[in-house]
């Protein structure tokens, strides 16, 4: 099995700070990376590191999964402009349930799309609504 | 009739600021990348037209030589556009060109060597001081705004900041 490497890209340091907030959770991650676009930086320098990044993975024999925030933003037109360079993979809509899957699984599941599609799945799971009554209703 | 609901230098072309804020108002239907270089790049052509994902949204991607087919040969139609230029040259090369604009918001260019902060999205060279300043001579109105929610500079406010 190949091994893989996370890399999240968002708006600001959500991601940075996100990967943090895992690794409270997870333990300290070293196959998962942040770059975060700060307002007034140029996109060209962050997808150029994105590139770098992808390119050094894939030197060293390394699947890359990207994560981004929002689609149609630019941490996702930088993300799937590394598609137009690599076989990577990219999930959109990041969170932390998402990112947990990931990293719980990453060395574990073996062909990389079903590790890509189960933590997107668990990322869409984790959104619920919580009222009084639903909480009282599960109880009975 | 064609209308241009917004006109705007943006480097980073369609992104989080243009689909989820600017594209839903007026009845926005079209959006425009003015762009020589990702019009030239096939792959990065298909990521911005095929991420029309809210509500029927047509994004096209142009060379600045292409918008100025485009509205020669159609004036655009009847689309609500918003369209995005790259930089301010590939503006002054439209206008030129024939396509009218009424005014140009200049929402974000990054921070390069020898710019100047005019806001915290917008540093401005002396070469895109210069084209914007050619811009409004041509009769459009310029002005600076990030997001519809933000403060609204006028080329005035950037003349004092610029210091000429």
């Amino acid at each position: 099995m190949k091994d893989r490497r996370i890399l999240v890209i968002t708006h600001g340091l959500f991601g940075v700070e996100l990967v943090k907030s895992v690794e409270m959770i997870m333990g300290k991650q070293e196959c998962v990376t942040a770059m975060g676009l700060i307002p007034g930086q140029s996109v060209d320098d962050l997808r150029q590191q994105a590139f770098e990044a992808v390119e050094s993975n894939n030197k060293d024999g390394v699947d890359t999964i990207i994560c981004c925030d929002l689609f149609g933003g630019s941490p996702s037109n930088i993300a799937l402009s590394c598609l137009g360079k690599d076989d990577c993979r990219v999930l959109l809509g990041v969170n932390m349930p998402m990112l947990v899957q990931l990293v719980q699984d990453i060395h574990e599941t073996d062909d990389i799309d079903v590790l890509v599609d189960t933590a997107a799945q668990a990322a869409r799971d984790s959104i619920q609504v919580k009222n009084r009554r639903n909480i009282l209703s599960s109880n009975s | 009739m064609a209308t241009i609901n917004l006109a705007r230098i943006d480097d980073r072309l369609v992104h989080g600021q243009i689909m989820q804020v600017w594209s839903k108002a007026n009845g926005t239907n079209t959006i425009y990348v003015v762009d020589d270089e990702t019009a030239n790049d096939d792959f990065m052509k298909e990521v911005y037209e095929s991420s029309q994902s809210t509500g029927g949204l047509k994004i096209k991607v142009f060379s600045a030589e292409g918008l100025i087919k485009q509205y020669n040969k159609n004036k655009f139609g009847d689309r609500k556009i918003i369209i995005v230029f790259k930089n301010a040259d590939y503006v002054k090369k439209v206008i030129q060109g024939g396509v009218p604009l009424a005014a140009i918001d200049v929402g974000n260019v990054c921070s390069k060597p020898n710019t100047t902060p005019i806001s915290q999205t917008v540093y401005l060279s002396a070469k895109d001081y210069a084209e914007l300043k050619d811009i409004a001579a041509m009769g459009v109105e310029v002005y600076f705004q990030n997001i519809p929610s933000g403060e609204k500079l006028t080329m005035d406010d950037v003349e004092k900041k610029i210091g000429k």
